[in-house]
């Protein structure tokens, strides 16, 4: 019992030396590498506790081996910008003045609904208030809301939702919006398309509503 | 750039560290095995022999233990340190046919103890 005790010990001040070199201060924004980092020293923390008859070096020579790659893979991505766009990917505009960037939205195999989502939880439900959506390489959407649309819409009291996603008409938020599928009809003929062409048509309560077609 | 340094530091001890811990620990291993070998091999099979290659391996074995188990699974150790305990009463017995037994098996031990450090895949 005392070697799982000791083993532990030596664990718990391995590791948290280990995140510490790292220099993990939001462990909530992982970049790739700062994951496959911390996955593989929490799994081969484990290895020597739960098995004593392992020598603790099989633990500890990988672990101190993956800080040091953690931290010489940190500092080559700050002296190149190369190194840095391989390691961590660059950041990318997913929505510009209010319209969605579907090649990047692909690229990034995003759906409409994780756009809504990052957009949502900023508190911006109207993608004209979007003046510029970043993902950022952390997986992080940023959003720099438009200060001109922002005073210029009439809100409504519902707010938008969407009501075409990915050419699929969606019921319930057709019910909460209060629009009927005839109205929705008579949009996409006044509009000149199909319910197939749409990638997203947002509408609220008042029946103000956006369309995004999709890129042929 | 203090973390950097310290991390090149650490890197670099360990890899000379671990290659030099791995040529040690396969030495001494191929030692004990060619001592075993060496005995399979030889047809003057005897009571003298016997106890010469007995105490030879268990001095080398037991003068690097503490060396090996830092390295090789405990369970190896374990293993290596039976069969020799085994070949010791074998030897002190007489009999040559559970000895060269127990001398194959302990060679077979040492290859897989060896391979455990040395193999990549």
């Amino acid at each position: 019992m005392i070697s799982v005790i000791l083993r532990t010990t030596v664990m718990f001040i391995l590791v948290m030396f280990s995140l510490r070199m790292m220099g993990k201060k939001n462990l909530g924004e992982f970049q790739p590498s700062d994951l496959v980092s911390t996955m593989l020293i929490s799994n081969l923390t484990s290895i020597v506790i739960e098995a004593p008859e392992l020598p603790v070096l099989y633990s500890i020579v990988p672990i101190i081996l993956i800080m040091s790659y953690e931290v010489f893979t940190s500092v080559a991505v700050r002296k190149s910008e190369n190194i840095a766009r391989i390691s961590q990917g660059k950041s990318m505009v997913l929505v510009n003045n209010g319209i969605i960037d579907q090649k990047v939205m692909s690229d990034l195999r995003f759906t409409v609904k994780d756009v809504l989502e990052a957009m949502r939880s900023k508190d911006i439900f109207y993608l004209e208030e979007v003046k510029i959506a970043i993902v950022e390489t952390t997986g992080a959407v940023n959003i720099y809301p438009d200060p001109n649309a922002q005073s210029n819409i009439k809100k409504a009291t519902i707010p938008p939702f969407d009501v075409i996603s990915d050419g699929k008409l969606k019921t319930e938020n057709l019910k909460i919006t209060g629009i009927t599928e005839e109205k929705i009809s008579k949009i996409l003929t006044k509009e000149k398309t199909e319910l197939s062409n749409v990638l997203l048509m947002l509408a609220d309560g008042d029946g103000q509503y956006n369309i995004t077609l999709k890129d042929s | 750039m203090k973390h950097l340094y310290i991390c090149l530091l650490l890197f670099i001890t360990i890899v000379i560290t671990g290659l030099i811990a791995d040529r040690y620990i396969k030495k001494e291993l191929n030692i004990i095995s060619a001592d075993v070998h060496s005995f399979i091999d030889n047809s003057d099979y005897n009571d003298k022999n016997m106890h010469i290659t007995t105490e030879a391996i268990k001095k080398r074995f037991y003068d690097k233990k503490n060396m090996l188990l830092l390295f090789i699974n405990k369970e190896h150790i374990q293993e290596i340190e039976k069969t020799i305990s085994l070949m010791e009463n074998a030897a002190y017995n007489t009999d040559i046919d559970e000895y060269q037994i127990l001398s194959i098996e302990l060679y077979y031990l040492c290859r897989h103890a060896k391979s455990d450090i040395s193999d990549f895949i």
